[in-house]
């Protein structure tokens, strides 16, 4: 109070200045140290602790009950209640911290390892209330701290009145009492290690069981945690909270055998556990998978609380060591695997290192008793400093809980799943591991893109080779893509332009024997592993897209250039065109025309070595002579299957060999198709040509029989019958030329120059070739259609036949007419002659007598009679049959699915001729609705 | 190399456009007027054999037979860089060089007396070919040596290749000019008897209308020979790159007519083109697409053939072919057909099915034209008969009259009797009589009035005969 009014400054810095000059009694200048150290304590003395008054009222009464001063504890909180009432004072809590300071300070300068004729000095000291100056310098810091935080306390008591000096008092008690209680518990519990050394009375015994405590086990610093002992006895007890509670555990001390266990001890303990090793009242209780505290110890409930809390950490690095180690030895676990428990175990080494920092605070605290209680191990300071490796075990539990069972890529994906936390910390640690973990894939992956190696002796790849896999069908069934083991942070389309890339290598390599590096492959290649990274933050980089992107294209091009340059794709593709898709007009027209007579033989009776050498012969004849020797050296003839009655027409086909790369395009399964084409466009075009024929022979004839008028209708019937069948022919041909071919064409040379990659070239070659497969109705939907198509290609053969005979027989006639004309020329002619020369008419002498002359006109009637009737109704007939064919097969082909097939039809019935005949043929909807209607 | 066709230039007139011809197919062939292959040229996979063969020394000659009767056309080939062209042998002047005076029959008779000579041509060249599809006959048929010599060859080709195709390119005079040729009608008549009878493929160049496009299309006020015969050559060269571009369809002679030509006398055709030199602006101001083409194809004013425009509706297309050059989209084809069938753009015959054929064609790389895209109209519609008609009409006129019958009543064929003319007549006539029916409904039928007709008319001559005999 002197010290307030004699003050120089009003400021509270000038008067704790002058406090601390009063109570060293040292000047000015020399008191600056002791200053500072007060300014210091000032500042820093209530930040750790809670600003809660309850809570601090509950730790004066509880060190009152514990020191069985159960009538002061009455009395403290009913002085309590009623200053809170009062309102008087405001910063009630700091008071009364102030005097839960007050009693620990006294409690441990007693236990501090000091003369203990200190302790009279010491323990008199609080109970005067005045100001304590220490003359005598031992560790001068520290009575300092004590001393300066003593007074000013007492400064503010005036304000606290009497309650304040009350609860003083009690402390001042309850610090013998209480030190008293523990002696009997040290001694009932011997073990317990804490220093109780300090009583004047029992001075000498506590430090036999001390000393022999510090033997056996590693030194306990605790030093403030004593203040919670005895709740923590009380806890151990299960009588929770109420100070009443706590009064009637202290009545019950004796039925608890278990005493308060030391901080140290749990500490010590913890250590342990934190290594997955019991200790010795924490224990693992296999039965609920967890590390318990004793039941019996005398720990109170809310240390069980933070022990069990951190015990955690124990459990979960089990948990977590277990798994590593499992794994670790387990080779199927992968590369992936392995570098997931190598992360594991990197977390795991730091989180040894943590606790070889604990434990070495322990023992150097035990080795040192000397060291300050600011820096000691606390159970408190352990849970904030475990608090974050905590975190980590608990994430990485997490991890591996996710992950088991899973290896490979889906592991990845695992540990991928919990990039997305919201806490940066979590992310940043996940995101090391992923680094970590993904590393393999990574590399894997590069080898991958950039060598079409694929190093991956545990199927952990999301890309999957099957060695039994010949180089023809490399490309289409050697790789795939194992879905589960895509990792999550790449897309599916990613995935898959990695499959290509590395397939495109190997293809490259091992079917095109082509050995170039790829573009930017070492630079590439050299780079970090760290940018395994870019694979999951593409959120935030995109550099591994363009990466991935870079070399698809780059590799898919080299490949598709390489197929064009070397392997000469378009080439072949267009020979395919030009002769198994007839395209090669005039070779096909000449193949034809010398095939004709072989081919009209039963199938059976074809030789494969004659086709070819007609094959041949037509090759050199046309302008397929001046392709490429290598295409044409291809160029073969292929009977397909026989069956019986067929002829050489069903059986023909060319075919085209191809070998190499190209191959994996132009499969077998495609070739088959290319055939089935070829042997219907190879019938069609037989008809356009029969067709030709057929009108040849009609103009020559027409020519040839005009001395036979009486067959004039006939031949126009005819004429008539051939130009529908003409008509018919061309459209079919030019539907074919068209909406099929040119048309798909057109569409597969625009989808090849814009193909990306071989599997757009084979996917866009498969679609011409179903486009094509299908609007030739070669199809199972159009079966019906093209059974009609034959019959109408029958009836056209048919027609021919009937056509040659009649042209025969007219022939025939026209002969023997000139014939008879002849000698009847010939016969005027002697006549003339001998007429001349004699001088003298001859009767009878006629050109031809009157019966010969009846004779021909009767033969001449017959022809007519047997001819016309019989061949008008052939081809009545013949034309009757043949336009219901046309027409049905008109209503079949509008009322087919594919609308390339309407054209046909549109084509067919371009001026409406049949429309008028047939009203379903109308329009392609009215085929169509009749169709549903029947269903 | 198969289905080879051999070129015959008869006349004046047939020379000149077979020059022509030649000339376009050396360009678009890139063979040099000396029949050699150009260096730009040896990469092409278009089919030269079909008109041209090689000799031992690897360079191209057309498979060509020039005949004339006088020297004037000829020698000016002779003069003109393709000189060394053709084959010399081929070249048949003959030695008198007096000409046929446009006189039919003095051409006839002449071809007769010349049968071995010529033929001796013909058939060597013949023998050259492995597969002979036919011949291409370019003549006039108003004239005297195209007409007549034509005419006559037309016979003996028959006779003696009855199985080769014969296509003939025939220019009929033109109406529009008073011709220093009197006896045009007969000559006409006569040559068109022969075509009806004799050639497979008449394609009609109408220098009636050829005069008029050039005239009002080309804005030449008076065309020259050399002009109109550029519009021919066009004509020709288009009409043949079907066989020249191998493709899927109209690889050779038969494919391309037969389906043009229903019934065998129906085969005079007409010819379209587009676009026409002064269409550039047209054409330049957007994309020519198939429709385009077609559409212009079947306007009245590109055709080469003058028939008066009738809105009778009766006549009709029997068939049409349409060959299109130059870069088109494949899938425009349909939708080009589906406008014009909306449009009615194009009436067809209602007794069978008929329809616009379209062929896309290859176009030679080595010519530069304005035009990217170039369509080819073959056409068989039955106003062709209007021609004949008008033919038949002029002649009437002048039989009527007896009027220049000397010149002809002095050659072999008609020094007993002019039945060759009546003969001929009634031959056109019955073409006429044809076309007609066919715009008709009940041509299914045709035939049987025909050949009632023709039963009475054999009977007839048979009594004649009789009677003759008879009276012998």
């Amino acid at each position: 109070m002197a010290v307030r009014s004699s003050g120089e400054g009003n400021t509270a810095a000038a008067l704790l200045q002058k406090l601390c000059c009063k109570i060293t009694g040292l000047t000015d200048d020399s008191v600056i140290p002791h200053y500072q150290f007060a300014l210091r304590i000032l500042g820093s003395n209530s930040t750790p602790v809670d600003a809660d008054e309850f809570q601090v009222v509950q730790k004066i009464k509880r060190q009152l009950v514990r020191r069985g001063r159960e009538g002061d504890a009455d009395s403290f909180s009913e002085m309590h209640r009623k200053l809170h009432s009062q309102g008087v004072l405001r910063n009630r809590w700091a008071v009364l911290h102030l005097f839960v300071t007050l009693s620990d300070t006294g409690e441990t300068s007693q236990r501090s390892a000091v003369g203990e004729a200190m302790l009279g000095l010491r323990l008199g000291a609080p109970a005067t209330s005045t100001p304590f100056p220490s003359s005598t310098p031992y560790t001068e810091n520290r009575a300092t701290e004590r001393v300066t935080s003593k007074p000013s306390t007492d400064s503010l008591m005036p304000l606290a009145g009497a309650s304040s000096s009350t609860s003083h008092h009690s402390q001042q008690t309850t610090l013998s009492s209480g030190i008293s209680s523990i002696r009997g518990d040290v001694q009932s519990d011997g073990p317990t290690p804490v220093p109780q050394s300090f009583m004047p009375s029992g001075y000498t015994t506590p430090c036999t069981p001390w000393r022999e405590e510090q033997s056996r086990r590693p030194p306990d610093t605790t030093d403030r945690q004593s203040v919670f002992r005895p709740p923590e006895t009380a806890l151990v007890l299960r009588s929770s909270r109420a100070m009443t509670s706590s009064t009637l555990t202290g009545r019950a001390q004796h039925d608890n055998t278990a005493s308060e266990v030391p901080e140290s001890e749990l500490l010590k303990d913890l250590i342990y556990t934190f290594q997955g090793i019991e200790g010795k009242w924490i224990k693992l209780d296999a039965g609920r998978d967890g590390y318990r505290i004793d039941s019996q110890a005398g720990i109170p409930k809310a240390v069980r609380h933070i022990v069990s809390k951190l015990s955690e950490c124990g459990w979960l690095y089990n948990k977590i060591r277990t798994y590593v180690q499992s794994r670790s030895t387990d080779k199927a676990f992968g590369l992936i695997g392995q570098s997931f428990c190598a992360a594991l175990h990197q977390e795991l080494t730091e989180y040894y290192r943590l606790i070889a920092v604990l434990e070495a605070q322990l023992q150097q605290e035990d080795d040192d008793q000397g060291i300050g209680e600011g820096d000691r191990l606390t159970l408190k300071r352990l849970v904030v400093w475990t608090y974050d490796p905590l975190l980590r075990l608990k994430m990485l539990a997490a991890l591996v809980d996710a992950g088991k069972g899973k290896k490979g890529g889906a592991l990845a994906s695992t540990v991928y799943a919990y990039m997305q936390h919201g806490d940066p910390y979590i992310k940043a640690l996940i995101k090391h591991t992923l680094t970590l973990v993904s590393q393999p894939i990574y590399s894997t992956l590069m080898r991958w893109i950039y060598d079409g190696e694929l190093e991956d002796t545990y199927h952990e790849f999301f890309v999957a080779s099957d060695p039994t896999v010949k180089d023809d069908r490399l490309w289409h069934d050697k790789y795939s893509l194992r879905k589960s083991m895509i990792p999550s942070f790449l897309s599916t389309d990613q995935a898959r332009r990695i499959l290509l890339t590395g397939k495109s290598i190997n293809f490259l390599r091992q079917v095109c024997q082509d050995r170039t590096a790829i573009r930017g492959r070492d630079s590439a290649m050299n780079t970090d592993i760290k940018h395994g990274q870019s694979m999951f933050i593409q959120d935030e980089d995109a550099s591994f897209q363009k990466m991935i992107d870079g070399v698809y294209t780059d590799t898919s091009r080299h490949l598709l250039d390489v197929l064009h340059a070397k392997y000469k794709f378009m080439d072949h593709l267009k020979a395919m065109r030009r002769y198994l898709l007839l395209g090669q007009g005039d070779f096909i027209r000449h193949l034809m025309d010398l095939l004709e007579e072989d081919l009209a033989k039963p199938a059976g009776n074809l030789y494969l070595h004659n086709l070819n050498g007609i094959l041949e012969t037509a090759i050199r004849a046309t302008n397929a002579q001046y392709d490429d020797a290598d295409i044409l050296k291809r160029l073969d003839v292929r009977l397909l299957e026989v069956s019986p009655g067929d002829t050489g027409w069903d059986v023909f086909s060319l075919d085209y060999h191809v070998d190499g790369p190209i191959r994996t395009v132009f499969t077998p399964e495609c070739m088959i198709m290319y055939l089935r084409v070829f042997n219907f466009l190879w019938r069609a075009k037989r008809m356009e040509y029969i067709l030709a024929v057929i009108w040849k022979n009609q103009v020559s004839n027409a020519r040839a029989l005009i001395p036979i008028p009486e067959l004039g209708h006939i031949l126009h019937q005819c004429q008539m019958l051939g130009c529908e069948m003409q008509h018919f022919i061309q459209q079919v041909q030019y539907y074919i030329n068209f909406e099929v071919l040119e048309c798909s064409w057109d569409e597969l040379l625009h989808k090849v120059q814009e193909a990306a990659d071989l599997d757009h070239l084979i996917a866009a070659h498969q679609v011409f070739l179903d486009t094509v497969l299908c609007r030739c109705l070669l199809d199972e939907k159009s079966r019906e259609i093209l059974t009609q198509l034959r019959t109408i290609f029958d009836l056209i053969i048919q027609f021919e036949t009937a056509q040659d005979n009649l042209y025969q027989a007219a022939n025939e006639e026209l002969d023997s007419r000139n014939h008879f004309d002849q000698q009847r020329h010939k016969r005027t002619e002697e006549s003339h002659l001998a007429r001349d020369s004699t001088k003298k008419r001859c009767q009878g002498e006629w050109a031809v007598t009157e019966e010969q002359e009846q004779e021909e006109q009767e033969r001449r009637r017959t022809f007519l009679k047997n001819i016309i009737p019989s061949t008008r109704a052939q081809m009545t007939v013949l034309a009757q049959s043949y336009q219901d064919m046309v027409l049905r097969f008109l209503v079949m082909v509008t009322s087919h699915p594919d609308v390339s097939l309407r054209f046909l039809s549109f084509r067919l019935d371009f001026n409406q001729h049949y429309k008028v005949k047939e009203p379903t043929v109308r329009s392609p909807l009215a085929g169509y609705r009749q169709r549903s209607r029947a269903i | 190399m198969p289905r080879e066709i051999i070129t015959l230039q008869l006349g004046q007139c047939g020379n000149q456009i077979g020059m022509e011809f030649w000339k376009q197919l050396c360009l678009e062939h890139g063979i040099s007027p000396e029949g050699i292959l150009e260096e730009f040229a040896t990469e092409g996979t278009d089919r030269k054999d079909v008109f041209f063969y090689q000799a031992d020394d690897e360079h191209y000659i057309p498979r060509s037979v020039l005949l004339d009767l006088e020297p004037r056309v000829i020698n000016s080939i002779m003069n003109s860089p393709y000189a060394n062209l053709y084959n010399p042998e081929n070249i048949y002047l003959s030695k008198h060089g007096g000409g046929a005076g446009n006189n039919w029959a003095s051409g006839y008779s002449q071809a007769e007396r010349l049968y071995d000579e010529i033929f001796d041509i013909i058939d060597r060249e013949a023998d050259g070919s492995d597969s002979l599809e036919g011949f291409v006959v370019c003549h006039s048929i108003a004239g005297g040596t195209g007409s007549g010599m034509g005419s006559y060859l037309l016979e003996r080709l028959n006779d003696r290749f009855p199985k080769k195709l014969i296509q003939t390119y025939s220019v009929f005079p033109n109406v529009d000019e008073i011709s220093d040729v009197v006896v045009q009608p007969y000559n006409s008549l006569l040559t068109l008897k022969r075509l009806t009878q004799n050639a497979d493929c008449v394609v009609v160049l109408d220098n009636t209308a050829l005069n008029r496009i050039a005239a009002d299309r080309l804005h030449i006020d008076t065309p020259t020979f050399a002009q109109v015969n550029q519009l021919v050559s066009t004509v020709m060269s288009t009409s043949t790159t079907t066989l020249r571009y191998p493709g899927y369809m109209n690889n050779d002679l038969i494919g391309l007519i037969a389906s043009l030509i229903p019934t065998p006398r129906l085969h005079f055709l007409m010819t379209g083109y587009t676009p026409l030199t002064t269409d550039s602006q047209v054409a330049n101001v957007r994309k020519t697409t198939v429709l385009d083409v077609m559409r212009r194809l079947l306007q009245p004013k590109n055709m080469m053939v003058s028939t008066p425009v009738h809105r009778q509706a009766n006549h009709c297309y029997i068939s049409i072919l349409n060959i299109i050059q130059g870069e088109v989209d494949p899938t425009q084809v349909h939708k080009s057909l589906q406008r014009i069938r909306e449009r009615k753009l194009a009436q067809f015959i209602p007794w069978g099915p008929a329809s616009i054929q379209v062929a896309l064609s290859r176009k030679s790389p080595y010519v530069q034209t304005a035009h990217r895209v170039s369509g080819l109209m073959l056409a068989n519609h039955t106003s062709i008969s209007h021609l004949f008609e008008r033919i038949l009409r002029q002649y009437d006129k002048l039989r009527k009259r007896e009027a220049f019958m000397d010149q002809f009543k002095k050659e072999a064929i008609f020094s007993d009797n002019l039945d060759e003319f009546d003969n001929s007549r009634e031959t056109l006539q019955q073409l006429v009589d044809e076309y007609q029916a066919a715009t008709r409904r009940d041509y299914l039928s045709w035939g049987t009035q025909q050949v009632r007709f023709q039963t009475c008319d054999v009977l007839l001559l048979h009594g004649i005969i009789k009677h003759t005999v008879i009276r012998l």
